[in-house]
């Protein structure tokens, strides 16, 4: 998979989580969940949730321990999926 | 050190669906879920459970300046003791303990964590969300401290947590904010000065 489908994918999870709209326009790999979105900390569980049946992987508490950008859930979704 | 969490319970129960087993096993230990299945009203023993262990996780990224995480289940709740409208706690995370006291209506949870235990060492006031909490925890500092509230102001650290200047120098005073839906709050130590 693509890091731009796999943006997109992530983008369209995270969305009806997000506080703070505007900062979907400038969604990537920087995209700070917490600071930049606004999620929080109970829809980031639901996030994790949904990563793990788009991906069909599960994710345990190691590795949503460093899921705080979408690069971080890249990363896990990439390790997961290889 | 302080840590304190606020959950609007109504605007919860539209933003979540906690009770899901998968992700009550993402952020509770079975302990925690026992405590959950045990009480008349599960889910809202388990937003009380929520608030104690994230005002503890706050506390202890303070205490020790840590980057920030996301792991609940290295967080074990204990409830001490409980009412109505109001619970006390531990938190342990790793070797380090820390007390909590909450107060619980049919409109909030707000949990306060300190690592010393005594409820006397926190202090801490709710607010509508709408209000400017670090205006209202300058006044509050400015009213306790006897300093001009003019002269006290709020940076972010480098893990993101706020700290208080004083005359542009740190003022050693641990403190949190939450907000959630309609309310917010602050929590202070008492300290002397």
């Amino acid at each position: 998979m693509t890091d731009s489908i796999l943006l997109e994918k992530l983008k369209k999870i995270v969305t009806p989580y997000v506080q703070h709209k505007p900062g979907l326009d400038k969604f990537g790999e920087q995209t700070d969940l917490l600071n930049d979105l606004q999620i929080n900390s109970a829809n980031l569980v639901d996030v994790v949730l949904d990563v793990e049946d788009e991906f069909n992987i599960e994710i345990d508490n190691d590795s949503m321990d460093g899921m705080l950008t979408v690069g971080d859930a890249m990363n896990v979704i990439k390790s997961k999926t290889a | 050190m302080i840590g304190n969490d606020i959950v609007d319970l109504r605007l919860a129960a539209l933003e979540s669906d906690p009770m899901r087993p998968r992700f009550l096993n993402k952020v509770f230990t079975l302990r925690e879920q026992a405590y959950i299945f045990k009480a008349s009203t599960p889910l809202k023993q388990l937003w009380l459970l929520w608030t104690m262990k994230e005002a503890a996780y706050k506390a202890h990224q303070r205490q020790f300046s840590l980057p920030r995480n996301f792991n609940p289940l290295l967080q074990e709740c204990t409830i001490l003791c409980q009412s109505r409208d109001s619970a006390s706690g531990e938190v342990k995370i790793g070797a380090w303990v820390y007390h909590l006291t909450s107060i619980v209506n049919e409109e909030y949870i707000h949990s306060s964590a300190s690592i010393n235990p005594g409820t006397q060492d926190g202090f801490w006031k709710i607010f509508s969300s709408s209000v400017d909490l670090r205006k209202h925890l300058s006044l509050d500092i400015s009213q306790h401290y006897g300093i001009p509230a003019n002269t006290v102001s709020f940076e972010k650290n480098s893990n993101f947590v706020p700290v208080l200047k004083h005359k542009n120098k740190i003022f050693p005073l641990a403190f949190s904010f939450s907000k959630h839906g309609k309310f917010g709050a602050f929590s202070r130590e008492l300290m002397n000065y």
